[in-house]
């Protein structure tokens, strides 16, 4: 059974009238790596700011480890979150931010960090500000895993990088993440390539957690029904259709349903043909805004 | 504890590298002066006056903008880190008050470079160096009350430098704005405006009331108003600071 | 053992099959250890949860044991097991599509009889 690292109950963040982040109840398990998905200014990062006391909530609670997180020295620590922004001292060399870093986390592992640098070809001597785009994203991602923290958080962690890179990157991580287990949130938009990572995923549309489930179920869940309209329609009457379309006289329907026995039978008593939905095109349609045009 | 004392090393760390260029550059422009200063002399054919490096104002400034400059750079990069607003704020202070210390001490020393300057530069070996103190102050005038004025100028200063970044870091521009605007106008145009009390300037009347002008003793006064001034500062600082959201 | 991402198929069903797979064609022995999850892991690219997950349904049929602080092996009589159980799925999978098509195409039974021992001559 794992234990619960970090939980927050009703986390409500307003911008003027606009909720960023509208009333998120969420408890994360010990050793486990989530993928936290969304489209563009859904409320990831905000949510993300949110738990790391970056910003201050309207309401609600975050706990860490059982007990309030906000302004907490004794926790933060605990927590290692690299966001997307640049943050970093721009005359500072690459060694001096990473020696700088191990001495914010108790748990960091400066050897590791060392390696990580020799892997991903990152040159310590430079200062920040003449570092690349793609090796600003690797700096983080060797703090982020060096830090060896029970919490580690990356927001969008391989802009910039080219695929070799991103696969190193994966790769690392499942790597350390099996030697030395933990939590890692990953919030990123490449669905496709990184979806087999997670665990668990967290779908977050308009600022409020829509889905929060193993990956794995998530495939199992969505179907298309495609064949005549009329058939169609009476297939997927009482299930949730999340996405619509007709090409010719065909009739496409993504369904989104925890399929039975029962279900499954009675979708076979149809004449339609039924096939996955890719996981990039099921994030498409489950985090669309009500108001653009799929369904 | 051990947690403020690491945000107080990346400070100090950042603040004494830049004081080290600030002083080297300093170094090398008085050194300039200097050399010109002797061709000057040699040149006319006597000479007497005072050399004043104006320490003290350059490293005032230089206090000014350093706590100033760094202080957004400073939060976002301990925010990241997982520093409470606390812990970062009292950082900020301490690592501050050293500087202040520092540089108190330099321009203390300053004057008797100053002072030892004028003596051998001059032809005429009655030549008195004057300096601030000298301007303000009739009694009292010592190295160890110079130093506590110097000190407590400097903590004032700083004080002012991290309200000014809170602000600026909680309002932007229209803050920067609005402060610059306004230190232009006491500077300029409201001494011009100010009415003319007995004979004085109200406005020229008011700062002498502050740094204890003139005043028996006030040069050991001044300091007190300085170091409330900064409390005050620092006050709103913190309660500018303590809820504040990150801005990038 | 190859894992195909793009496929509908579910990455941890997959697993269990490929590793079948090796096994009937015995690409890996009985009685040998195979990797651990957490090297399948990182091989792979997906989570050691997956892997573990499709391990597990191996474990349930009796086709991989676990030997505590060692490792997983191939248990003996794995082979028979998964070929058993084939059997008995290859009508539903194979046979049964092969007559549906073959009605739809208008051959009679003993048309496709005569193809099947054509091809029975070929493969050998």
């Amino acid at each position: 059974m794992a234990d619960t690292v970090l939980e927050t109950i009703g986390l409500t963040k307003s911008y003027g009238a606009l909720k960023a982040v509208n009333n998120f109840s969420i408890k994360l398990d010990s050793n486990k790596i989530y993928g936290l998905l969304g489209r563009n200014g859904a409320g990831k990062t905000t949510f993300l700011d949110l738990i790391a006391s970056r910003i201050f909530a309207d309401r609600g609670e975050i706990k860490l480890f059982g007990q309030n997180a906000v302004e907490n020295q004794e926790l933060l620590p605990k927590l290692c979150y690299m966001p997307e922004k640049n943050l970093f001292i721009t005359t500072m060399r690459v060694r001096e931010i990473i020696e700088s870093a191990a001495g914010f986390y108790d748990s960091f592992d400066r050897k590791y960090a060392d390696q990580l640098c020799i892997k991903f070809a990152l040159d310590k001597k430079k200062k920040y500000k003449t570092l690349s785009r793609g090796y600003e994203s690797i700096l983080r991602i060797v703090i982020g895993l060096a830090s060896r923290a029970a919490v580690t958080i990356f927001d969008e962690p391989v802009l910039g990088l080219d695929a070799a890179v991103r696969d190193l990157f994966y790769r690392e991580l499942l790597e350390d993440y099996t030697a030395n287990p933990r939590t890692f949130v990953i919030s990123t938009h490449l669905i496709e390539e990184s979806a087999d990572i997670f665990e668990e995923a967290l779908i977050v549309k308009e600022g409020v957690l829509v889905e929060h489930l193993a990956v794995e179920e998530l495939k199992e869940k969505a179907r298309y029904v495609s064949g005549k309209a009329a058939v169609v329609d009476a297939a997927v009457a009482g299930l949730k259709v999340i996405y619509s379309e007709m090409v010719g006289s065909v009739k496409i329907c993504g369904v989104y349903e925890q399929f039975t026995d029962e279900k499954l039978k009675k979708l076979s008593g149809y004449e339609v043909d039924t096939s996955p939905i890719p996981v990039q095109k099921l994030f498409i349609y489950l985090t669309t805004a009500s108001k653009e045009g799929i369904l | 504890m051990n947690r403020l004392l690491k945000c107080i090393q990346f400070q100090l760390k950042g603040a004494l590298q830049s004081t080290s260029w600030f002083l080297g550059i300093y170094l090398v422009i008085y050194l300039f002066l200097f050399v010109l200063l002797q061709q000057l002399i040699s040149s006319s054919d006597n000479s007497s006056g005072s050399v004043n490096s104006g320490f003290f104002l350059a490293g005032a400034i230089f206090v000014f903008v350093q706590v100033s400059a760094s202080y957004k750079p400073n939060f976002n990069y301990l925010l990241m880190f997982g520093n409470t607003r606390r812990n970062i704020f009292l950082s900020t202070v301490s690592a501050s008050a050293a500087l202040s210390v520092i540089m108190a001490v330099i321009s203390v020393a300053s004057q008797f470079v100053d002072n030892a300057i004028t003596k051998t530069l001059s032809k005429n070996s009655e030549a008195v160096y004057y300096d601030l103190f000298s301007i303000l102050y009739k009694s009292n005038v010592n190295t160890f009350t110079e130093s506590l004025w110097f000190l407590a100028m400097f903590i004032v200063i700083f004080s002012l430098a991290m309200l000014y970044g809170a602000m600026a870091y909680r309002f932007g521009k229209v803050f920067i704005t609005a402060f610059w605007v306004v230190l232009g106008l006491c500077l300029t145009v409201l001494p011009l405006t100010i009415p003319v009390l007995n004979g004085t300037n109200v406005y020229v009347a008011a700062l002498k009331m502050y740094f204890c002008a003139g005043v028996s003793g006030g040069i050991m006064l001044a300091p007190v108003n300085f170091i409330i001034t900064a409390i005050i500062f620092c006050a709103v600082t913190y309660v500018l600071s303590t809820r504040q959201s990150q801005v990038v | 053992m190859k894992l195909d991402f793009n496929n509908e198929k579910s990455i941890y069903l997959q697993i269990a099959e490929s590793m079948e797979d090796d096994i009937i064609r015995g690409a890996i022995e009985e009685e040998t250890q195979i990797l651990s999850t957490n090297q399948m892991a990182v091989l792979y690219k997906i989570n050691p949860a997956t892997a573990g997950k499709g391990i597990n349904i191996l474990v349930d049929r009796g086709i991989i044991y676990k030997r505590r602080g060692i490792g997983m092996f191939v248990a003996s009589g794995a082979k028979k097991v998964i070929q058993e159980t084939r059997k008995t799925n290859f009508y539903e999978k194979y046979v049964a599509s092969l007559l549906d098509e073959a009605k739809n195409l208008g051959i009679s039974t003993d048309e496709l009889i005569e193809m099947i021992k054509q091809g029975g001559r070929v493969n050998g």
